[in-house]
């Protein structure tokens, strides 16, 4: 293997790929006509991620339909992939699946029928409405991405089939293409881009997170004032009594060596847990 | 310097892609060299190195825990137990799966799949060795070099807490469901202060992938040579031994409290692959600490580069050297996990959160900020390993003081607001009080 | 280019999804099977499972959560920013140091609530 003299080997914006050693030409995602391998495969993950959001709207487990969501969310990443924007599928696949598809299933434990037989289906009363306001929010999509009027001098965004050039503000480097250093630097083009262009809003969303997180909080905290059992879980034995299965921090201990059990539990198990013995 | 190399680096990032003709001629049997290479790979990895890994890092760790306790460890099967790993793989794959019968059947199945997913995902951006050069460019042994490989790498891995989170949904037994969700809660947290601790590098760089990181260690010294860099490598090492959930961090599988945590219900090969996974993401953990303050294959005070030329004998002689080097800090990394996990006892669960929100989060948040001040003073100048005078020598006067505030004002913090104490500090202010702990 | 390398990561995901199902399918054909009533109870320590398991847990886990997530999306900004920092200078440090500040209100409220305390 020589690695050494890449140099020489210069190959043209259109060069083939070599697939199994079949030569495709002109293989490349921004000219999609050219290009039938990345239209096939286009076309198979979009079908799969359809199937998939049926799934999400279909399964009767909160689980499960959160498990498609999931799935529908990696096929966002593929897309995403699929258009050259990798920075944009790996935020994609660290934002979603790695922390929403978690802030879900926690917020699906907070649940009681995660089995879902009342939740979903129902009444056709309820379902006509539903599948008609779904209808028209498709079509309402479908005329916005037809019916785009272009900015001046350009074409609308929904008929371009081959990728413009990045405008460098420095002009092209003549030995680099300019479209390849904008997709690898994408990182760098959209920092620069938060933290010129789109200052203000990049605060704003800081602002954003903080209320968010504040007006959780105080949500929750109004919860916690009802009564919860305040370790761990609780399990509703059929008598009625509440008992909690050995959960984390059982007991607490102070530092004048009192012991004292956290929260109001009627039952409370010592074992010989590491975190309850104590000096 | 600092600044043209990391806008330098995107530009040349670029033109190494575009040049990679010769990667498509055919090689063997019409099939591309592109292709013979990443078979290769695959083949190397799922045939060797990963099982491999695994095996004998189990068979390390139980050696060495032995010796910790003054045992010998395994050592019938083989010469000093060499073939336990082996024999242990028989044994797990010849036993009964069982899957309890109030289960959720195929999340059963996802749940260790996805985990075992996530750990071979992260391992494909890692720069092992050297690579081959370009003008004095370091391309990196590695399967591919994304742009946004640290991303990639971070991403993938956080895929494996809903892996773990499912495994104890769908075993449908409280023990694995409270394991479970006490494990996700742990991970979230402690991932927080992973991500964060990886941004001073980025900062450095000015790129996220790793093979820049490579480079710009090759060239400037490692980034474990800085105040900023120290702390951010001690942040990341902890914030990993809680991402793999190991002790002091292994409360999802506390066994004295809730039997094996989220994989109770899982018997035979099943098993196997949460251990397989763990292990794996153990290695990956230690590439990336390794990768990004470490130095990746590099030697420090002694330029490898110079030796790469353009043929094959250098390349294969640079890179087993590199590799070489590069394995040997990643044992001694795992050597630090396992020799922690030797000596510290497992925490209290209201500590683990405490730790990773009132005490990481802040100093890594802190430490960003005095990355950007050390990015400041030596900008333009070598990161080099010991402070001489110059600029270097002015960042260390300035970031070792900002550094020890920092650390001591976050723990003075934590002190002072501790709920626990709290009411018995407002009773009685006794100075004996934190004797006691 | 981009996408010619995430051909291998898709190769290296179908290869992970084979590398744990393969050892799957071998003790399908290796391993004994003797079911019966009491091996696929639900196991907690011998004694039989009493009511139901998925029930409600507590808000604080979602909590946890949720400051996770707004601590991911502080990531998503920090990042971008890491990178383009070397390029841009003190403006964006001080951008930086109001976006962090903002989020440490947020950490500090609930800090002060109490609810980074585990209990």
């Amino acid at each position: 293997m020589r690695v050494g003299d890449v140099a020489e080997h210069r190959r043209s914006r259109n060069g083939p790929i070599g697939f199994l050693g079949v030569r495709l030409k002109n293989l490349r995602i921004d000219s999609l006509e050219s290009a039938p391998l990345i239209r096939i495969v286009f076309g198979l993950i979009s079908s799969l991620g359809i199937l998939m959001a049926l799934g999400t709207v279909l399964a009767r487990n909160l689980v499960h339909a959160a498990l498609f969501l999931v799935a529908f969310f990696f096929i966002i990443a593929c897309q995403f992939v699929l258009l050259e924007a990798e920075f944009m599928a790996a935020m994609q696949v660290l934002v979603y699946i790695g922390a929403v598809a978690i802030i879900l299933m926690f917020g699906i434990m907070l649940t009681r029928n995660i089995q879902g037989d009342e939740t979903t289906g129902g009444h056709w009363v309820r379902k006509v409405p539903a599948a008609v306001v779904a209808v028209a929010l498709l079509a309402i999509l479908i005329a916005g991405i037809v019916e785009e009027k272009p900015v001046a001098g350009r074409d609308a965004w929904s008929s371009i089939q081959v990728r413009p050039e990045p405008i460098s503000k420095n002009g092209r480097d003549p030995g680099v293409d300019g479209r390849s250093i904008a997709i690898a630097d994408m990182s760098r083009s959209v920092g620069n881009e938060m933290l010129q262009r789109f200052m203000i809003p990049f605060e704003v969303a800081g602002l954003l997170l903080t209320a968010a997180l504040i007006g959780a909080i105080a949500l929750a905290q109004s919860d916690e004032k009802e009564d919860y059992p305040r370790l761990g879980a609780s399990v509703d034995v059929r008598g009625g009594t509440t008992l909690d299965p050995a959960a984390g921090g059982g007991v607490k201990t102070h530092n004048n060596g009192s012991i004292h059990a956290a929260g109001s539990l009627t039952v409370l198990k010592l074992s010989p847990a590491s975190d309850t013995t104590q000096p | 310097m600092n600044l043209a190399f990391s806008t330098a680096w995107p530009v040349l990032w670029a033109q190494q892609a575009t040049q990679t003709a010769w990667l498509d001629e055919p090689m063997l049997l019409g099939i591309s060299r592109q292709w013979v290479i990443w078979i290769a790979w695959l083949a190397l990895g799922f045939f060797g190195l990963f099982p491999g890994i695994v095996a004998y890092m189990v068979w390390a760790e139980r050696k060495v825990a032995a010796r910790f306790q003054d045992r010998i460890g395994p050592n019938r099967v083989g010469p000093l137990g060499l073939l336990q790993p082996i024999a242990d793989a028989i044994k797990l794959i010849t036993k009964e799966n069982i899957v309890p019968g109030s289960a959720d059947k195929v999340v059963h199945l996802l749940a260790p799949v996805l985990l075992l997913v996530s750990a071979f995902l992260t391992l494909a951006v890692i720069p092992f060795g050297f690579g081959g050069k370009v003008g004095n460019r370091l391309t990196g042994l590695t399967p591919i070099d994304l742009p946004s490989g640290l991303l990639y790498l971070i991403a993938v891995s956080s895929m494996s807490s809903l892996g773990i989170f499912l495994a104890g949904w769908a075993s449908r037994n409280k023990y694995s469901l409270l394991g479970a969700m006490r494990a996700v809660a742990q991970l979230v947290s402690y991932e927080v202060p992973q991500v964060l601790a990886t941004v001073p590098i980025i900062l450095w760089t000015g790129s996220l992938s790793l093979v820049a990181i490579l480079n710009h260690q090759v060239e400037f010294g490692w980034f474990i040579f800085s105040p900023p860099g120290f702390m951010a490598f001690v942040l990341l090492t902890i914030a990993n031994i809680a991402e793999v959930n190991r002790t002091p961090f292994d409360l999802p599988e506390a066994e004295s409290e809730i039997i094996a945590g989220y994989h109770t219900e899982y018997s035979g090969m099943r098993f196997g692959l949460f251990f397989l996974a763990e292990y794996l993401s153990v290695f990956s953990v230690s590439c990336l600490g390794t990768i990004l303050f470490l130095g990746g294959g590099s030697l420090p005070l002694f330029d490898l580069r110079d030796l790469l030329s353009d043929n094959t004998t250098s390349f294969v002689f640079v890179n087993a050297i590199t590799v070489g080097v590069f394995s040997v800090k990643v044992i001694l990394y795992v050597f630090l996990m396992f020799w922690i996990r030797a000596t510290l006892p497992r925490m209290r669960v209201d500590q683990l959160m405490a730790f990773a929100w009132k005490m990481m989060v802040p100093l890594s948040i802190i430490n960003i900020l005095i990355a950007a001040i050390w990015q400041e003073v030596v900008v333009g100048h070598n990161l080099n390993y010991i402070p001489v005078f110059g600029d270097t020598f002015r960042g260390w006067l300035v970031t070792v003081p900002l550094e020890i505030v920092a650390v001591f004002l976050v723990f003075w913090i934590h002190r002072v607001t501790r709920e626990d104490s709290a009411p018995a500090l407002a009773s009685a202010r006794r100075p004996a009080a934190s004797l006691v702990r | 280019m981009i996408l010619t390398q995430y051909i291998f990561v898709g190769l290296l995901l179908l290869g992970a999804i084979g590398f744990a199902l393969a050892p799957l399918a071998v003790v399908l054909l290796v391993a004994p099977v003797k079911r019966s009533k009491s091996k696929s109870d639900t196991y907690e320590c011998g004694v039989l499972t009493t009511g139901e398991t998925w029930i409600r847990f507590r808000i604080q886990y979602y909590i946890y959560a949720l400051m996770f997530v707004v601590f991911d999306i502080e990531t998503v900004f920090l990042y971008p920013w890491a990178v383009a920092y070397g390029g841009l200078g003190t403006f964006a440090l001080i951008e930086m140091v109001v976006f962090l500040a903002l989020l440490s209100v947020g950490l500090a409220y609930a800090w002060a609530k109490g609810v980074l305390r585990w209990v």
